[in-house]
């Protein structure tokens, strides 16, 4: 049997400079052969090491529907992400997964789907996004609310606009007050303040969130407030500081569940049935 | 199979194994009681008190080396291990790696543990004089237990011990040794095992656990209950059911080694975000999972009632009792902070 | 003494001077104390005072918030004035119920080892002390009471012997860090082996972080440890904590002439300068 430590070696194809400290890695699998079988769900995540500094999580930011590479997007925070951000393009990296659930892509099929990302919580959104734009007959009209603190930090700055250009979706960008440029045309203010004012229907619709806490916290408040969406039909992604990926080094526990095996998506619903520690 | 051995004999088959496999028996260290390779019969512990550290060290190790890297290469550790015998283990440590497989030979297998479990023998000896601290008839065990063994050693006292095979391999060891056990023997042995449950007297009434944990997550009783914590290490790493891990690269080597939920770091990610910062939430965290998750997972507590968090905890707090003490109805909402 | 306490106790929570007491009851089963936090005058009952009462309770100080009282032995008291010289508490909040001591004991009913060369039976700074009606004559004294004795055995090893002997201790270390946890001086809100960039320290159980663990943590209190000697007594695995410190502090006493712990009012010497500090370790 498979031993559930060991990474498998995959080389850094191309590396995207999204923002000052943001970057998205395209990786291959060195041996082609798992390259090929190499499959996963939007919404889940690989352990990403970097020999000799360590191994950290991080979501798929690429779509299953695009096969031949995947992509993390990591932003620069601590000692492993430094070392990933020093990486260059024919490095050698270990990857093991992928772990966790995913979406609920079943469920989300045939429905109208808003998405509301902040900041680098638009990676694991824009493998759904990919993934609905390549199925884009089984999916319903798309929203998507993305904001970063300034135009700075809006990540994928280019595939925004391809997103905006696909048929039957609308964007709409935000920035924190302050954080706008002059040659800014979209929103100003904070995502959950924007997604109020777009107020999309919650008839027929999922809302799928990614986020730092804070802003996932008021868009929950918010959808479920005034704009009467029922905690079964919001979706989010949760960050917990993971080792093992499987469930069994007990950091991500949180209620019965484990972060890593049984998340880390879960619907709002199913965070409330798990006590408040979030 | 049961056989009924004197002294001399369980030596010589103690001696007989030592030949065979390695063998990993009580001894005392400098005034430590640890589980230890073993090579001389003598310096084998024949009544003693639990070892300090359980015996879990020996399948999830306080350090282990999952593989290591050189010039690019990931390099697995080496699994292959020489048959070996943990000889002399309680009732409640055996009990506990069942607890553990649960953890670690579930779908998704961890060949580390198990390729230390499949080359490992387990012979138990019984428990005759529990310490105050000690609870295991509370949870499913008991000081005569055989669960989780292949061979238990009852002490009759007076040097006589009556073996009782509890797996092939145990039998195994068992054939062609001492002499059958007649009805005067099985009735000492129910008298001497009555006497030592007797002798337990920490029960605790699980049953309640679940419901009373359920009610209370956010009662002002963890407050107060965790107030004198120290927040060390010390009950989660000595207890032999914990197996909370945390794995990192030292110097070519990716290893992973014991971490507990009562470290503020635990669960601190690199953003700074920490879900479980406060000490009554780390404090908490224990009950929850051992008592509650673990429990409404597997059907079973994650507790053999060794009493090690007990006798260890730097400032005596009397783990059992504040179980016992939940309250029954949920009570006010503990303040924020 | 008990009844004593007490009372001062009792007033104390009466008069809203403070809204807790941090002090020792009778532990469950009764064999020994354990720490506990008074808030109201029907709880001081539970407060016990006898030879059980190991804890160093200023290490509480930090974590309780407002008003707050401690029973507080000699040595512990020498703590609280280490933390107000490190400016980590506000002594007007703090009411210091101070009790002469004898000894304490450990669970086997032994003299602690700091006990015998105990210095401050009565305590250096209070604001309600608790007399003792028996003579003080209970520690019998013994040759090897001098305050440094314990040290003279390490001391006449040879280096590499010496660095063996440590070596084998901490090859033990189990990295609970309770020695960390109980340690009253041990207050950083990131300690240095929490930290990963740079990693400072090994965080995994091995001779060589565990060697750099004990060895930096010993550094970090020299001329601050007080000797409550609380770090020896949690360790598990019966690290000799208490000799690394001691040493620490007898090196400090002899290049500074310093004891920590006696002068609220003094700078320790390790975070201040003066142009007559020796300077023999510049060759």
């Amino acid at each position: 049997m498979e031993n559930i430590y060991l990474p498998h070696s995959a080389i850094v194809k191309e590396i995207i400079s999204e923002t000052a400290d943001i970057k998205t890695f395209r990786l291959t699998f060195e041996d082609e052969r798992l390259q090929k079988s190499f499959t996963y769900l939007a919404g889940q995540f690989v352990e990403f090491s970097v020999y000799g500094v360590g191994e950290a999580p991080f979501c798929l930011a690429s779509s299953p529907t695009r096969p031949g590479q995947i992509e993390c997007t990591i932003k620069k925070m601590g000692k492993v992400t430094q070392a990933i951000h020093d990486l260059e393009v024919g490095d050698q990296v270990g990857i093991r997964g992928p772990y966790g659930n995913g979406f609920p892509l079943k469920e989300l099929r045939g429905k109208n789907l808003v998405l509301v990302g902040g900041g680098i919580g638009l990676a694991p959104l824009r493998s759904l996004i990919q993934n609905v734009l390549d199925k884009r007959d089984e999916y319903g009209d798309v929203l998507i609310i993305y904001g970063a603190k300034s135009t700075e930090e809006l990540v994928y700055q280019k595939e925004l606009e391809e997103w905006e250009n696909s048929p039957r979706v609308k964007m709409v960008l935000t920035v924190d007050p302050g954080g706008e440029d002059q040659k800014w045309q979209g929103e100003i203010g904070f995502v959950p303040t924007i997604l109020e004012k777009v107020n999309p229907s919650p008839d027929n619709r999922m809302l799928i969130t990614c986020g730092p806490p804070i802003m996932i916290r008021y868009v929950l408040l918010g959808a479920t407030g005034e704009m009467g969406y029922r905690p079964q039909q919001i979706i989010t992604t949760l960050e917990m500081k993971m080792k093992c990926g499987l469930g069994k080094c007990g950091r991500c526990n949180i209620g019965r569940v484990y972060i890593c095996k049984d998340g880390p998506v879960f619907t709002y619903q199913q965070l409330k049935d798990l006590g408040n520690e979030f | 199979m049961k056989r009924l051995l004197k002294k001399e004999e369980l030596n010589r088959l103690l001696l007989g194994l030592m030949k065979e496999y390695d063998v990993i028996a009580p001894i005392d260290e400098e005034g430590l009681i640890l589980f230890r390779p073993v090579t001389k019969v003598e310096q084998v512990l024949w009544d003693y008190p639990n070892s300090l550290k359980p015996v879990k060290e020996f399948f999830l190790p306080p350090r282990e080396v999952l593989f290591q890297f050189k010039r690019g290469k990931v390099q697995p550790a080496n699994l292959s291990l020489k048959k070996r015998v943990i000889w002399g283990v309680r009732p409640c440590d055996a009990r506990s790696l069942l607890l553990l497989d649960k953890v670690f030979l579930d779908s998704t297998q961890d060949v580390y543990y198990r390729e230390k479990r499949k080359s490992t023998l387990l012979v138990g000896l019984s428990c005759n004089h529990p310490e105050k601290s000690c609870f295991c008839t509370s949870f499913a065990s008991g000081p005569h237990h055989k669960e989780g063994m292949d061979l238990l050693i009852a002490d009759l006292e007076e040097g006589i011990f009556l073996l009782e095979s509890n797996s092939p391999e145990g039998e195994q060891l068992l054939k062609g040794r001492g002499k059958e056990v007649n009805k005067i023997d099985e009735k000492i042995r129910t008298k001497i095992k009555e006497k030592t449950e007797r002798k337990i007297e920490r029960k605790l009434k699980p049953s309640q656990f679940l419901e009373r944990l359920t009610n209370g997550f956010d009662s002002s009783y963890w407050e107060k209950a965790s107030r004198q914590c120290i927040s060390c290490g010390i009950c989660r790493y000595l207890c032999p059911t914990c197996h909370c891990f945390d794995i990192a690269d030292e110097e070519g080597e990716r290893v992973r080694f014991w971490d507990g939920c009562s470290f503020r770091n635990f669960t601190k990610m690199t953003s700074g975000e920490n879900p479980r910062f406060g000490k009554r939430e780390r404090f908490k965290q224990w009950y929850y999972h051992k008592f509650g998750y673990f429990k409404e997972n597997h059907g079973v507590f994650l507790c053999v009632g060794c009493g090690r968090c007990l006798r260890n905890c730097p400032v005596k707090i009397d783990f059992s009792e504040v179980l016992q003490q939940l309250p029954a109805q949920a009570q006010t909402p503990a303040r924020e902070g | 003494m008990l009844e004593q306490l007490r009372k001062k106790a009792k007033e104390l929570l009466k008069n809203k001077e403070v809204e807790v007491i941090i002090g020792y009851q009778k532990s469950n089963n009764n064999s020994f104390t354990t720490p506990c936090f008074i808030e109201s005058e029907d709880g001081v009952d539970r407060l016990t005072w006898d030879e059980h009462c190991v804890y160093n309770l200023s290490l509480y100080l930090k974590e309780v918030k407002g008003k707050v009282g401690i029973v507080a032995k000699g040595c512990d008291v020498k703590s609280i004035v280490a933390l107000m010289q490190e400016n980590q508490i506000d002594r007007d909040r703090i009411k210091i119920i101070a009790l002469e001591c004898q000894a304490q004991v450990d669970q086997e009913g032994q003299i602690l080892e700091k006990c015998r060369t105990c210095q401050v039976h009565i305590p250096g700074m209070y604001d309600e002390l608790v007399r003792s009606k028996t003579s003080p004559s209970k520690i019998e004294s013994k040759e090897s009471d001098k305050e440094y004795s314990v040290l003279e055995e390490l001391e006449a090893k040879s280096t590499p012997e010496r660095w063996q002997f440590w070596q084998r201790q901490f090859e033990k270390c189990i990295r609970c860090y309770a020695c960390r946890q109980v340690c009253p001086l041990c207050y950083c809100s990131e300690c240095i082996s929490e930290k990963t960039a740079p990693q400072w320290i090994l965080p995994s159980p091995s001779l060589k972080g565990n060697t750099t663990w004990n060895i930096v943590r010993a550094f970090h209190l020299a001329g601050r440890c007080i000797d409550c000697g609380e770090c020896e007594r949690v360790c598990p695995v019966n690290i000799p904590l208490r000799r690394l410190n001691k040493k620490m502090e007898k090196e400090i006493q002899t290049m500074f002439n310093y004891v920590p712990g006696l002068d609220s009012k003094k700078k320790p010497p390790l975070v201040d300068f003066r142009v007559d500090d020796p300077q023999e370790f510049i060759r």
